[in-house]
């Protein structure tokens, strides 16, 4: 007999044996199992979809309308009545947050398509024709880069004035060079398949040649940056609403509402404590996410 | 050698250009008159068109641009229209402040980085992993001014321990670099991560192992020098954001640096002051990225080849083959 | 009969996955005599460089078992060592050649280093007398010895290999385990490289464990020989033993399938099927999906070793008594 039977072996047979679903074995399928298995990832999904509850349901959550000014009720610590406390004009600041998830989330969500459709396109185009077109896209993304992605928003914002789409123009111009740089990086790695010389070389013609090997090869990679961008448009479009170049009050988004508290971190420092941790939780639950999407797409670089 | 330095120098010129161009296309669709800026809202009329003549304003977008390229190259980024100083005069003592806040915050985030990228590498697949991976996630998710206002709140108001804005006192420099540096954790433990679990499994590794080293050994005499050049390769990178991160910093803690500077030039529209900072900034990244590439070279021997026959590829490159 | 130096008794090793177990050596029996060389032949996934990792006992991290099984190396047995015992005998007393020379070198460290570590941890000198020795070796294996100071990058594929041996010969080990040490290689250099191993076999006395596919390299080195399948050893003998009077099914199919100068045919031989996977080895003869010569109690037991002649073992029932009569009962069927 040559066959051994160990500890390790059992413990795989009784596991075998309780998988009663056969096996789906597509790439989506596995990639499911691999993110459900990850924890961080799963609560990071958990929390996105909360959010989105939250942004969505928000005027059945919030107790009162986000701009209602109470001078009854001005500076108050959090209770019972004003759960997270009231700004210097009275307002909620839980009615504010939870405004502040909708509008977060809606910008972040446009500004990460727009840049998909500008830079993430730029480097698609890049990274699949090459050659002339390839050099002429990316020299001028490496000019766009020697500008800090911030100061370039900023300049824009400056240009354009305060607003929700002039800021995503912004912010779609400052990532233009690094999305275009990602996207044509996960073309290339696609392209430079051997699968992909083979198809061409069974007379696949360019348009199945994108649709059938290319996109789906690529897609796993374009959906983390897709998510980390979601972090990354948050935390920028915060960022400048804190210094003052990003939306106008009084729209409740949470960098606007930390610039409000900004006077009072000594006295009330509860005013800019939760828009704080909103942020956080926001971009932290997206990272999760984008980190668990990463090593379920390509468990090879875990 | 030399030539390469020279050709990556030469190279920065049309990054220059293009990088001027594109704020001057930007400040000339800003509405708002410069000239009426400067005066204030009581000049006269005649007064705001001798400026503007003063200026140059009224010549073609292109004459004025090319009379800027001219004054750049002798030295002359303009007049800030707010005090009437040269930019450059204004900008190089906040250099200076600039640089010693981004240089200590890439300090802390790539040793703090690198430290945990090790640890997890070493302990993979164990809660040591896991714990590294979150925390440093959680730094990345967090703006570098709210980590500056969490700092302001615990050292300075509760703790007393730093001053809350300024950098009179030299302390006043550690909550600046904090904020920039913890944010940029997670790319360094990621990379660092990666790349030591790749050179762990490398063939050589296994050599090491075959003469007997010890496994301390293997870490960091065989492995960390390998691991090394992605990590080192990505400060490049980080530096830029570290800039970036600078400008919002800088402006929560007061800091006099370059960052603040052109922050509060945009929000005048001191349109020479914005495009001698952005400039400058633009020629450090590039310098800077030239002094990292020069120093892989220290790093990894198979570069030298590469670099003096001309092939300037960033890449990682294998080793030729037979 | 000379002194034993590796006696491998009943070696199961196995790689264990969260999805898998695989078998990748099963029950095998080797034994070396000091100063001989022993030949390891099979295809890719016979379990031939495991054998070889089992015996450094570099398998990898978690995932590889050994799962019982000895290796005595002098009368002492390997397995039973701590791990800094292991340390003191690795690159001093056994030591190992890998297969693939682009990787087995350091990029970032000069050669000269690489060979001096070896030397610096187990002869316990300076780092300068550790270079000399270093230049030495160079020299040995036929690279000018002023070039300790390059980097691997700058040699060729030959010389990498010739550097990899030199570092594996450098504390002068008793056993030499050479895991493919020229597949890598282009054929002109194949000659070259086995040449100078043999050479500096004789003359150090070294003995060598020389795991190759290729059967001419095990007729042209080898004292003994040993054949791997789904890993196992499925016969064993001297190797004019096993080259002129092959037993084994197996054994005899490679040789046909061997291309000949002198004979004109259109086809090679393959033997047909494929090897059973190793993550689920049959409870019988694992060759007997593809033999030519099976009967039904192949489909059902698993064979034994069996003494052919003298020092000469194959595992298959074509030598077993019972073969005989099974054959028999078939035939009247």
């Amino acid at each position: 007999m040559s066959k051994m039977h160990t500890p390790a072996m059992e413990k795989i047979e009784k596991k075998n044996a309780k998988r009663k679903k056969p096996l789906n074995p597509t790439p989506a399928y596995e990639s499911w199992k691999r993110f459900r298995r990850n924890p961080t990832a799963t609560i990071g999904l958990i929390v996105v979809a909360a959010l989105i509850l939250v942004a969505i349901f928000a005027p059945l959550i919030a107790p009162y309308d986000f701009q209602t000014q109470d001078y009854a009720a001005m500076m108050q610590k959090p209770s019972a009545q004003h759960l997270f406390g009231t700004d210097q004009f009275g307002r909620d600041i839980f009615s504010r947050c939870i405004y502040g998830a909708r509008y977060s989330l809606i910008i972040a969500l446009f500004c990460t398509i727009a840049a998909f459709f500008s830079g993430g396109l730029l480097g698609i185009i890049a990274g699949y024709f090459g050659g002339k077109v390839d050099t002429v896209i990316m020299r001028i993304m490496d000019i766009f880069q020697a500008i800090p992605m911030i100061m370039m928003a900023m300049c824009i914002v400056a240009v354009l004035g305060n607003g929700i789409p002039q800021l995503v123009a912004a912010i779609m111009f400052a990532s233009m060079p690094t999305m275009a740089r990602n996207n044509r990086a996960a073309i290339l790695r696609v392209r430079g398949n051997d699968y992909i010389e083979s198809s061409e070389a069974i007379g696949c013609n360019q348009f199945q040649l994108i649709l059938k090997h290319m996109i789906p090869n690529a897609v796993g990679v374009m959906i983390i940056y897709f998510v980390g961008f979601l972090a990354v448009s948050i935390m920028m479009m915060s960022s400048m609403s804190y210094i003052g170049v990003g939306l106008a009050a009084p729209t409740p988004e949470w960098g606007l509402i930390l610039n409000d508290g900004k006077s009072y971190l000594t006295s009330a420092p509860y005013m800019m404590l939760f828009p704080a941790l909103m942020i956080m939780i926001t971009c932290f639950a997206f990272n999760l996410m984008g980190d668990g999407l990463r090593d379920a797409f390509d468990p090879k670089l875990k | 050698m030399l030539k390469y330095i020279i050709k990556r120098i030469l190279l920065l010129i049309p990054i220059l250009l293009g990088v001027s161009a594109i704020i001057f296309a930007l400040k000339t669709v800003t509405p708002g008159d410069p000239a009426r800026q400067i005066l204030g809202n009581d000049a006269t009329q005649e007064q705001i068109d001798a400026k503007r003549e003063e200026l140059g304003l009224n010549d073609p977008v292109v004459v004025q641009y090319v009379r800027y390229i001219g004054g750049v190259v002798r030295g002359d980024f303009g007049d800030s229209y707010r005090t009437g100083e040269p930019v450059l005069k204004e900008i190089l003592p906040r250099l200076k402040t600039s640089g010693v806040i981004t240089l200590g915050a890439v300090a802390i985030g790539a040793f703090l980085g690198i430290i945990l990228g090790i640890l997890s590498a070493l302990k993979k697949y164990t809660w040591v992993d896991s714990l590294v991976l979150v925390i440093s996630m959680f730094f990345q998710s967090v703006p570098e001014f709210v980590v500056g206002l969490v700092l302001i709140m615990v050292l300075a108001v509760n703790l007393h321990l730093l001053p809350t804005n300024g950098i009179e006192n030299p302390l006043g420099y550690i909550m600046p670099m904090l904020c920039i540096g913890l944010p940029s954790i997670a790319s360094y433990t990621r990379i660092t991560r990666s790349s030591m679990l790749e050179v762990l499994g490398e063939d050589y590794i296994r050599t090491a192992r075959a003469k007997g080293q010890t496994e301390h050994n293997i870490t960091y005499h065989h492995a960390l020098r390998n691991a090394m050049i992605p990590v080192a390769q990505s400060i490049g990178t980080s530096l830029g954001n570290s800039i970036g991160g600078g400008m919002v910093v800088e402006t929560v803690f007061g800091v006099p640096g370059v960052g603040k500077y052109i922050v509060d030039s945009i929000t005048q529209r001191n349109y020479p002051s914005i495009l001698g900072g952005a400039l400058i900034i633009a020629i450090v990244l590039v310098v800077i990225n030239l002094l990292v590439d020069i120093a892989f070279v220290l790093i990894d021997p198979r570069l030298k080849t590469t670099i003096i026959s001309g092939g300037a590829s960033r890449k990682k490159s294998k080793p030729a083959a037979a | 009969m000379g002194e034993r130096i590796l006696d491998v008794k009943d070696l199961v090793i196995h790689y264990e996955t969260d999805e898998e177990v695989v078998e990748a050596v099963n029950k095998i029996n080797l034994t070396l005599e000091r100063g001989e060389i022993l030949g390891l032949v099979g295809e890719t996934g016979a379990g031939k460089t495991t054998t070889a990792l089992g015996i450094m006992r570099l398998l990898p991290d978690k995932v590889g078992h050994v799962i019982q099984g000895h290796i005595l190396f002098e009368g002492e047995d390997l397995l039973g060592k701590s791990e800094r015992e292991m340390r003191s005998i690795r690159g001093k007393k056994i030591s190992m050649i890998f297969q693939d020379p682009m990787t087995a070198l350091n990029p970032v460290k000069t050669v000269g280093d690489q060979i001096a570590e070896v030397v610096e941890l187990h002869n316990h000198c300076s780092k300068a007398e550790a270079l000399k020795r270093a230049q030495e070796m160079l020299a040995m294996v036929g690279i000018v010895p002023e070039r300790y100071r390059e980097y691997p990058h700058q040699f060729s594929g030959g010389m990498k290999q010739r550097i990899v041996i030199a570092i594996a010969l450098a504390c002068e080990p008793d056993l030499l385990i050479a895991d493919e040490p020229t597949t890598a290689l282009d054929v002109t250099i194949q000659a070259q490289i086995l040449d100078m191993m043999r050479k500096l076999q004789r003359e150090n006395g070294t003995s060598m464990i020389l795991i190759t596919h290729d059967l001419g390299v095990v007729a042209e080195m080898c004292d003994h020989c040993a054949v791997m399948y789904a890993g196992e050893i499925v016969e064993f003998g001297r190797t004019e033993q096993v080259f002129d009077n092959p037993k084994h099914p197996y054994t005899q199919a490679l040789y046909q399938s061997i291309p000949s100068l002198d004979k004109d045919v259109h086809r090679l031989h393959v033997i047909p099927g494929m090897v059973c996977d190793p993550s689920n080895l049959p409870e019988h003869c694992s060759f007997c999906d593809r033999c030519t010569k099976k009967n039904e109690n192949c489909a059902k037991h698993d064979p034994w070793i069996v003494d052919v002649e003298k020092g000469h073992y194959a595992k298959c029932f074509q030598y077993t008594p019972e073969w005989e009569g099974s054959a028999a009962a078939a035939g009247e069927e």
